[in-house]
């Protein structure tokens, strides 16, 4: 390997190296003198959140639906395609809760036609026909993109919105296929954070619709049979669930190309709170996808706060085509399938829009809820609905309660190790010990420079280091002592004991590391961290433990510093 | 020299590995009868629920009392336990695998804390909500988790050393995951995610051990050719008595210092590693040598030649 100068000198520069990487962890940045923290690194130890106290929040992505919102895209582009080309048919509709979609015609002489005219405009794949029926279903690659898609996207939307909300150093990371983390440090107020993330804020404009035929009191009789169906809002399912299976439900019950929303509402006499249904129309000519912008507007009369939103071109054209066509009906504002409003259509509206949030309500919650609503919809709609599926929070001060305890138990721990090992074996318990401290300051420096972040299982994982770390000189020392009874002198037999022992060191430490590997994999947060310190342990210790001792020794014996070897 | 093993001893392990087997046979045995029929006392990681340690000022504030106003809360189950090693009045709400909304059980907790007690004269210290689904993969991938370390481990100490010495290593790592379970069944300490984090730590570790003393009987088994191997095994297990003592003794020390020192948080975590410790230490002496013993005498004589 090296001459031993070279080694001396790569030794010396890695001690100084990890005392100035992990000097921020000894030296405080706020009580140190200026000149003193303009030499220290700039970046410091990174704490878990289990530690600094903060929230683990991990989402399921409803990935499955977008790709069956898909198939629904698809067959109302087919409809329009088939009208194009003159091709009669009986319908196109989606099959179930799947992503095909079945295509009914009234000449089975057509199939060919309508097949070509699937794959071209759709991109679907042929899987299934009989008596006039076509069956097509998504690609897999296709459905693979949508689902990764909607998991990138729903980051995305999730990393905007944060940042309006002002969290620092956030971390948003897709888990699996269709799971999402966000871990916030200290934020205090967690409700209204999941409110922020959680929100869909697919915003919509859907005309209703005002059938003499099927008026309010047909459309509540349709609502409770649904209800005595077995179809009902509790609290296992969420509104959104609700009224799509509710949907599903009324499907061909009410007329058709028509859809049934609530707007949620207040007695004002009794004060009790009600869902009023209305009637739409299925499509949604203007959509929050053209969304230039939103913001809090208070109502001169009363200081109501409301959300008023402004959209970008392509959505005025749209917004003016629709409302001049509908001047006299009633406009419903459509925010993640609750109805805020329904304003009766006076005259063409291009490019401004309110929401009005209604009324029976503390000021202080209808403003907080107003800031939220132009929140999202300023940072962007999520693809799909999220579900809470785990939730940690640590508050502060049990953050800092770990943070000491952990302290005390890693100070006693290496206490004992230390003075065990002088004890036991003296000079040679002295060059382990001065492995074992070095051992720590190398891992600290190493997860600083890889920006590893230490959890409290993590500070375990040192104390076990510790503890283990000895391990590889007690192997060696004992060798050595077994080489020094057998008769070999001191110098032989440190260099037998090394070599022999070197082995032996590596294997245990490589079957540790085995179980560390799968520990890495498996764990999220505070584990995970465990495993991490736990590796780069393992690989710290066996070079302190072997190479640092020996050269140590090596050095010393070569400088006639050391003529007889106490072990 | 100061030594706690006097050179040179030997003590007839692989005879007295015959009682260490039957005893943990026993063991093991009714621990797993425990683990049956009582079963663990799963966290929320595992069942799914809510669990918040809240700390509170007020010292009139008992569990009795805590209990009583939780019992109002319609939506789930919610159970009330003293923290028992805080320092303040702290205390565990629970409510586990809930069939309703946890989002909504959680808020009805906060606001039935908010409305009995003193705003700021309590301290919610931890809040963890975790789904069912999500807690039934956990579990699962536990499971999985212990048996790929064990696979990587196995397949490593064939390539290394010989297959034959593979199973003896994994009994042994059984032997001490079962143990470590088993007390947990039988303590009732609570088993969670950080649980199992210790089980894979104790799988790396006690293997440490095992390791050693077989690089021992493979130099032994070079060195002198001829002898029987329960002789070769004893012999290696001898010559590293006083590093397995030594060594386990530090760590132990070391882990037994987290399990007192390091707090509620690593509570259930540092009682895994300190059992764990134990049993690793003495599965390897007693039940990892016997095994190749075993071994040898179902495959033939390969190894001793």
């Amino acid at each position: 390997m090296f001459n031993a100068k070279w080694r001396f000198y790569f030794v010396i520069i890695l001690i100084l190296g990890s005392l100035w990487v992990t000097s921020p962890i000894y030296i405080s940045q706020t009580k140190a003198p200026y000149w003193l923290t303009k030499l220290m690194p700039p970046k410091d130890l990174k704490l878990g959140l289990d530690l600094q106290g903060g929230t683990h929040l991990v989402l399921g992505v409803d990935v499955e639906k977008v790709v069956v919102e898909q198939a629904d895209r698809n067959a109302i582009k087919l409809d329009a395609v088939f009208k194009e080309k003159n091709i009669p048919f009986d319908s196109v509709k989606r099959v179930g809760d799947t992503s095909r979609v079945s295509v009914k015609l009234k000449n089975v002489s057509d199939e060919d036609k309508v097949r070509e005219a699937v794959i071209k405009y759709t991109g679907m794949i042929f899987s299934a026909s009989g008596n006039g029926e076509i069956v097509f279903d998504l690609n897999d690659e296709e459905k693979s993109y949508i689902r990764k898609n909607a998991v990138s996207q729903t980051i995305e939307a999730i990393r905007n919105r944060i940042d309006e909300f002002g969290v620092n150093e956030t971390s948003i990371q897709a888990q699996g296929s269709d799971r999402i983390v966000v871990q916030l440090p200290g934020v205090k107020d967690v409700t209204r954070a999941k409110s922020i993330i959680g929100r869909t804020a697919r915003l919509e404009f859907k005309i209703v619709v005002n059938d003499p035929n099927f008026g309010k009191d047909r459309i509540y009789s349709a609502v409770n049979q649904a209800n005595e169906a077995g179809v009902v809002y509790d609290e296992k399912t969420s509104y959104a669930d609700y009224v799509d299976k509710l949907n599903v439900w009324l499907e061909g019950k009410i007329p058709s190309d028509t859809m049934v929303l609530f707007e949620k509402k207040v007695d004002p006499s009794t004060g009790k709170k009600f869902m009023e249904p209305y009637l739409l129309q299925k499509a949604s000519p203007v959509t929050g996808d053209d969304l230039k912008d939103a913001y809090v507007g208070y109502n001169n009369e009363f200081g109501e706060p409301y959300v008023s939103f402004q959209m970008n071109t392509n959505g005025a054209r749209y917004m003016e085509k629709t409302t001049g066509e509908n001047i006299g009906k009633q406009l419903a504002i459509v925010l993640d399938k609750n109805i805020y409003s329904a304003p009766v259509i006076q005259a063409k509206i291009s490019d401004q829009g309110q929401i009005t949030l209604g009324s029976g309500r503390p000021i202080s919650e209808l403003q907080q809820e107003a800031e939220d609503i132009a929140l999202v919809l300023r940072a962007g709609a999520l693809p799909a609905q999220l579900t809470f599926e785990e939730e940690r929070v640590v508050g502060p001060s049990l953050g800092n309660d770990s943070i000491e305890q952990g302290k005390l138990s890693f100070i006693l721990g290496a206490l004992i190790v230390v003075l065990f090992m002088l004890i036991y074996y003296r000079f040679s318990g002295a060059v382990a010990d001065i492995a074992v401290v070095l051992n720590v300051v190398i891992l600290m420096a190493l997860m600083m420079l890889f920006g590893a972040t230490l959890t409290l299982p993590g500070i375990a994982g040192i104390v076990l280091t510790v503890g283990m770390s000895v391990d590889a000189n007690v192997i060696i020392n004992e060798r050595i002592r077994e080489e020094i009874r057998s008769g070999n002198t001191g110098k032989a037999a440190l260099e037998i004991g090394y070599d022999k022992a070197l082995w032996t060191v590596l294997d245990a430490n490589i079957t540790t590391a085995i179980a560390g590997i799968v520990l890495l994999q498996y764990g999220t947060g505070p584990v995970k961290g465990f495993a991490v310190t736990l590796l780069i342990g393992i690989a710290t210790s066996v070079f302190t433990g072997v190479y640092i001792t020996r050269w140590i020794f090596e050095y010393l014996i070569e400088k006639g510093y050391l003529r007889k070897l106490s072990i | 020299m100061f030594n706690i093993v006097k050179p040179n001893t030997n003590y007839d392990f692989v005879k007295a590995s015959r009682i260490g087997v039957i005893a943990s046979i026993i063991v093991i045995g009714i621990m797993m009868f425990v683990f049956f029929t009582k079963g663990l006392n799963y966290g929320v990681d595992f069942t799914g629920g809510i669990e918040m340690q809240v700390k509170f000022d007020d010292a009139s504030v008992d569990s009795q009392k805590l209990r009583t106003v939780m019992q109002e809360i319609k939506s789930g189950d919610v159970q009330v336990q003293k923290f028992s090693d805080a320092t303040g009045n702290e205390y565990l709400i629970r409510v586990k695998g809930s069939e309703a909304d946890l989002n909504v059980v959680t808020k009805d907790i906060e606001l039935k804390l908010e409305t009995t007690f003193n705003k700021g004269s309590y301290d919610i210290r931890k809040i963890e909500i975790v789904g069912p689904k999500v807690g039934r993969e956990l579990k699962m991938s536990a499971i999985y988790a212990l048996i790929y370390a064990m696979l990587g481990i196995f397949i490593y100490i064939a390539i290394r050393f010989d297959y034959k010495f593979s199973p003896g290593a994994i009994v042994a790592l059984i032997h001490d995951v079962l143990f470590t379970v088993g007390i947990f069944a039988i303590t009732g300490y609570q088993f969670t995610l950080s649980t199992v984090a210790a089980l894979l730590a104790i799988v790396g570790y006690s293997v440490n051990d095992t390791i050693v003393i077989y690089d021992r009987i493979r130099e032994v088994m070079d060195k002198h050719k001829g002898i029987s191997l329960p002789i070769m095994i004893n012999k290696a297990l001898n010559e590293t008595l006083s590093r397995t003592i030594l060594t386990t003794l530090v760590t132990f020390l070391c882990v037994l210092m987290i399990f007192i020192f390091g707090g509620s948080s690593l509570r259930d975590f540092s009682l895994a590693l300190v059992v764990g410790m134990v049993s690793g230490v003495y599965s390897t002496v007693f039940i990892a040598s016997p095994v190749i013993l075993l071994m040898e005498r179902l495959f033939g004589k390969k190894t001793a030649e």
